[in-house]
């Protein structure tokens, strides 16, 4: 009597699952890559102009950030997008991104076009109201940025703002990320209307229990000395 | 004075006037918003006065004058959900044009000035309808504050202005399609109905009629350090009707203009050639302009060296504005014009426009 071995096998809804999970995670490897930022709630980048921005959930790519005072707004893990949602004392906005995440992997000369649709609310009224942001971006060559926190090896992300209606460039902004910090070091913004540049640099990065409000308001007044 | 600038135009202006300054700076009176639809009203009024002096050898004579300028403008969009954009803009205002006046006369009238319709999306701008064209659009040129300076206000009382761009076809009908930056380069290109002005003039050698105009604009511009860099290029061409006795338009320009920390420097050449001209115009211009303008107040100068086959002219302009409330500027020009023609005649004239604009 020969014995039948038994040959591991699945059933079709077990099969079914792997190839969507499979085919999920090459998805999201093609269109974000391996150096997309890794945030944990906490990680804290506190900037020389007093810009502070704090991760206080993350959902999926989703990034919920605070902002000095503390008011909250998301952000998809590219921080070079338009942020998806905010809110102030008179309105409430949400945002679609049209093609806006094909910028990684971050290999020089990549390039994206994508739109910005808004929509925001007046709390008071109910009234609403659409938006539209025009950008197109592209991976710069790699440069050594030496900002307050340190020299990094960044890798800058251009991109310029376009008239929704005319599609002139109104503005260009770099933002230099540095893989190292996971996060930009320095953001650079030029008005082509005017010609007006200014820039802000990384001071300090706090993460965990490091990333309090005492020692977040010590750095801001360190800077507000020098 | 003109019969437009009239006690009737000038008591309104200061009531609109009062209006006006009276609403709050920030107040966005005029603009509506609601889902995906706005929409924008600009009323302007503005008064101007200008002083002039004209030598033309024999004498000089001076003089002033003064002019009630009005302009209505409505500008309404539709945001499509996938972020195109459509539009209709319309404009209509007080109009002085030398070429369009039979006689080259000043006389005020009130006409339609742009009336067009356009689609953004993504990759280009499509514009049909009366409006400037890209030869006008993309052109960088000497830069222009206060009324106009060297292509300006003060040809309204005395001299004629630079072109600073090819002589194209205006606001004639036309569908222009501009593509989106590709790298800071851009261009346009435009076909239209026939370009015609004067057509109630009895003389069809005063009639302008030039068919199948087509303009051609490229624009490249990026930021270089702290300096935003811009260059250009455009042609336009048309074909004149043998009943005028003109010539065809074939006219070309480039240009380049820097812009730092709220300076702006910019230049350009112009080959007019003999462009709707008659018996051999040969127009060129090279012209050249620094300005400084932070929104609030702006200052510059700007020059112009205009040579054609019976006589050269040399511009130059200072100007500036200021803008004490966001619905009030203020605005003068200083010009200064010098003709000498081949026969060894000289004509010089000197004008001082100022002007004050309400906007609502």
């Amino acid at each position: 009597m020969t014995s039948k071995r038994r040959t591991p096998s699945m059933k079709p809804a077990q099969a079914m699952g792997l190839a969507l999970a499979a085919g999920l995670y090459f998805a999201w490897s093609s269109v974000y890559g391996s150096d997309v930022p890794d945030y944990a709630v906490n990680d804290t980048f506190v900037y020389d102009n007093g810009r502070v921005e704090r991760v206080v959930a993350v959902e999926d790519e989703d990034i919920v950030w605070a902002n000095r005072s503390g008011r909250q707004y998301v952000r998809k893990n590219s921080f070079f997008t338009p942020i998806l949602s905010w809110e102030s004392r008179s309105i409430e906005g949400e945002r679609r991104l049209r093609g806006a995440y094909a910028l990684w992997p971050l290999e020089t000369g990549r390039s994206v076009q994508f739109t910005a649709i808004s929509s925001i609310t007046e709390k008071e009224s109910g009234k609403k109201r659409r938006s539209v942001q025009r950008w197109q971006c592209r991976i710069e060559k790699p440069q050594t940025v030496s900002v307050p926190a340190g020299e990094f090896e960044t890798t800058p992300i251009k991109c310029a703002s376009l008239s929704r209606s005319t599609l002139r460039i109104l503005s260009e902004r770099t933002w230099y990320y540095a893989p190292d910090v996971g996060h930009y070091v320095k953001q650079r913004r030029t008005n082509f209307l005017t010609g007006v540049t200014s820039e802000f640099a990384l001071a300090a990065t706090l993460e965990g229990r490091m990333a309090n409000s005492a020692r977040i308001k010590a750095i801001l007044n360190s800077l507000d000395k020098d | 004075m003109k019969n437009a600038f009239s006690s009737l135009s000038i008591a309104g202006l200061v009531l609109g006037g009062g209006m006006f300054a009276g609403l709050p700076d920030g107040a966005r009176a005029m603009e509506f918003e609601r889902d995906a639809w706005s929409l924008r009203l600009d009323l302007i009024a503005a008064l101007q006065g200008a002083y002039f002096e004209v030598d033309d050898g024999p004498g000089t004579e001076s003089d002033t004058d003064g002019v009630f300028d009005f302009t209505a403008r409505a500008t309404g969009e539709y945001a499509f959900e996938n972020g195109w954009v459509a539009g209709v803009r319309v404009e209509y205002d007080s109009d002085f044009d030398e070429e369009s006046d039979v006689g080259g006369g000043t006389d005020f009238d009130f006409v339609r000035d742009e009336v067009y319709g356009y689609l953004a999306t993504p990759w280009a701008l499509v514009e049909i309808g009366e409006q400037d064209g890209p030869a006008d659009r993309l052109s960088y040129h000497a830069p222009t504050l206060g009324l106009g300076q060297i292509r300006g206000n003060f040809s309204r009382y005395a001299g004629s202005s630079a072109l600073l761009s090819p002589f194209d076809t205006q606001d004639s009908p036309k569908l222009v399609v501009t593509s989106a930056p590709w790298r800071g380069l851009r261009a346009g290109v435009s076909y239209g109905a026939d370009y015609k002005e004067n057509q109630d003039e009895p003389n069809p050698r005063r009639r302008t009629i030039q068919e199948n105009p087509i303009e051609i604009g490229v624009q490249y511009q990026r930021a270089v350090g702290d300096i935003v860099l811009g260059v250009s290029g455009a042609y336009v061409t048309a074909d004149a009707d043998p009943i005028t006795e003109r010539e065809d338009i074939s006219s070309w320009s480039a240009g380049g203009e820097a812009r730092w920390n709220n300076w702006r420097v910019g230049a350009a050449y112009v080959d007019r050639g003999d462009s709707n001209g008659r018996l051999g115009r040969d127009e060129s211009e090279v012209n050249y302009g620094v300005a400084w303008d932070n929104r609030k107040w702006g200052v510059a100068a700007s020059g112009a060296t205009i040579d054609r086959s019976s006589r050269s002219r040399q511009l130059a302009a200072i100007g500036g504005f200021y803008r004490p409330h966001r619905r009030v500027f203020l605005r003068s020009d200083l010009v200064y014009s010098d003709v000498d023609f081949d026969d060894g005649r000289q004509e010089d004239s000197i004008v001082f426009v100022t002007e004050i604009e309400f906007r609502l």
